[in-house]
């Protein structure tokens, strides 16, 4: 590995303010939190807390953490490719892929310039709220990359560094889910009568389409005329979107009978 | 009545119209490859994907006819669906509800 991208992995992501993930606050701050939006619990259910907007347009609170929650993913997305641009270049992938990974990191800056001007339209400012993703250096001891690899630790950490396999979870599965909630998002803003907050998620969403696009379109050029990659792509895949359906409750039977095959597989390789 | 199917040409596997199908009929992990897949025969022809794909690539096959059995037990499943997700939608709603009712009484969260 190039002396660049080494530091850059052994560097942690930091940024002015800085990254306050909600699993970590203190019991005060958590306190703070049930004050400003009924439960702290909700917090990171973007989902639920964009309900909540709907039914409570007037609570401009309301507005501020749900799109400081949105923000902490552009943030953490800033970091992410922004990462990848460095470290794929030791990795046998098309320049092109680089390029677009550089592309992308420019999307989420603008896509963060958007919140943060959204935010202080509501008379707030990046940092008022925690982040809803696990952003920047953890405490000793905890392992980064968010909720999705947290029960793997380094292992997983490792794995999500291979070009197919982030760009699987990334590109296609979590930007592919993003879709629906910036155009539900959007949606709902039109409807309470926010066109700010409309047009931003509407103009966040057009890029999504793109990145989903530019994942799924690289994923297929580096599995192509191979079974084992593509499977591998397909099983991160459906790890990403298992988690997504434990959140909202939609398992469907497809990925239910998807993860007993990978069972069996993994049984019948064990001998 | 018609049902659909996906261009494969144009689809990005962002996988929403397979998320939003009440029947479950549009396949992704067991096509043995990274393809969205309509299986015709669990398509109830409720025109819920079509909309939603962000490249316009779900079209209508008009000329496919469900054998009625089969379109009675996408039917059913649809109902099951629907049931579903107004179950959730009303658990979700009296979470909101009675956080919003904390937050405008000023009641600490959990009391």
């Amino acid at each position: 590995m190039s002396t660049f991208a080494e530091k850059i992995r052994e560097t942690p992501s930091c940024r002015e303010p800085a990254y306050r993930p909600v699993m970590w606050i203190s019991d005060d701050e958590k306190r703070e939190l049930d004050k400003k939006i009924g439960d702290a619990n909700l917090y990171q259910d973007l989902f639920t807390m964009r309900e909540m907007v709907r039914t409570s347009p007037k609570d401009v609170e309301l507005k501020k953490a749900l799109v400081s929650g949105i923000a902490s993913a552009e943030f953490a997305g800033i970091d992410a490719f922004s990462r990848k641009v460095v470290e794929w270049q030791d990795w046998p992938v098309p320049q092109t892929l680089i390029m677009a990974m550089a592309r992308q990191t420019w999307d989420e800056v603008r896509h963060a310039w958007l919140a943060k001007g959204l935010i202080e339209s509501y008379g707030g400012q990046i940092g008022d709220y925690p982040d809803t993703l696990a952003g920047g250096a953890p405490p000793p001891g905890v392992t980064t990359q968010g909720p999705l690899t947290a029960g793997f630790g380094a292992q997983a950490e490792q794995l999500m560094r291979e070009p197919v396999v982030s760009l699987s979870m990334t590109n296609v599965s979590l930007e592919g889910g993003a879709l629906t909630l910036f155009q539900e998002t959007s949606e709902v803003a039109e409807k309470i009568g926010d066109q700010l907050m409309a047009h931003c998620y509407d103009y966040n969403w057009a890029d999504e389409v793109t990145h989903t696009a530019i994942g799924d379109f690289f994923v297929k050029q580096l599995t192509e005329d191979n079974p084992e990659e593509e499977r591998k792509a397909l099983r991160v895949h459906a790890l990403a979107e298992g988690f997504r359906a434990r959140l909202s409750g939609q398992q469907s039977e497809e990925l239910r009978d998807f993860f007993a095959e990978e069972m069996t597989r993994a049984t019948s390789a064990l001998g | 009545m018609a049902v659909v199917a996906i261009d494969l040409s144009k689809c990005i596997n962002c996988g929403w119209c397979r998320r939003v199908c009440p029947t479950e009929t549009i396949k992704y992990f067991s096509t043995g490859h990274r393809t969205h897949v309509v299986e015709p025969d669990g398509c109830i022809d409720c025109g819920i994907c079509t909309p939603v794909c962000p490249v316009d690539c779900i079209e209508a096959v008009p000329d496919y006819a469900v054998a009625p059995d089969k379109l009675a037990a996408a039917k059913d499943k649809a109902k099951q669906h629907a049931g579903a997700q107004r179950a959730m939608k009303l658990e979700r709603d009296a979470i909101i509800a009675r956080t919003l009712q904390k937050l405008h009484e000023g009641v600490p969260a959990g009391a």
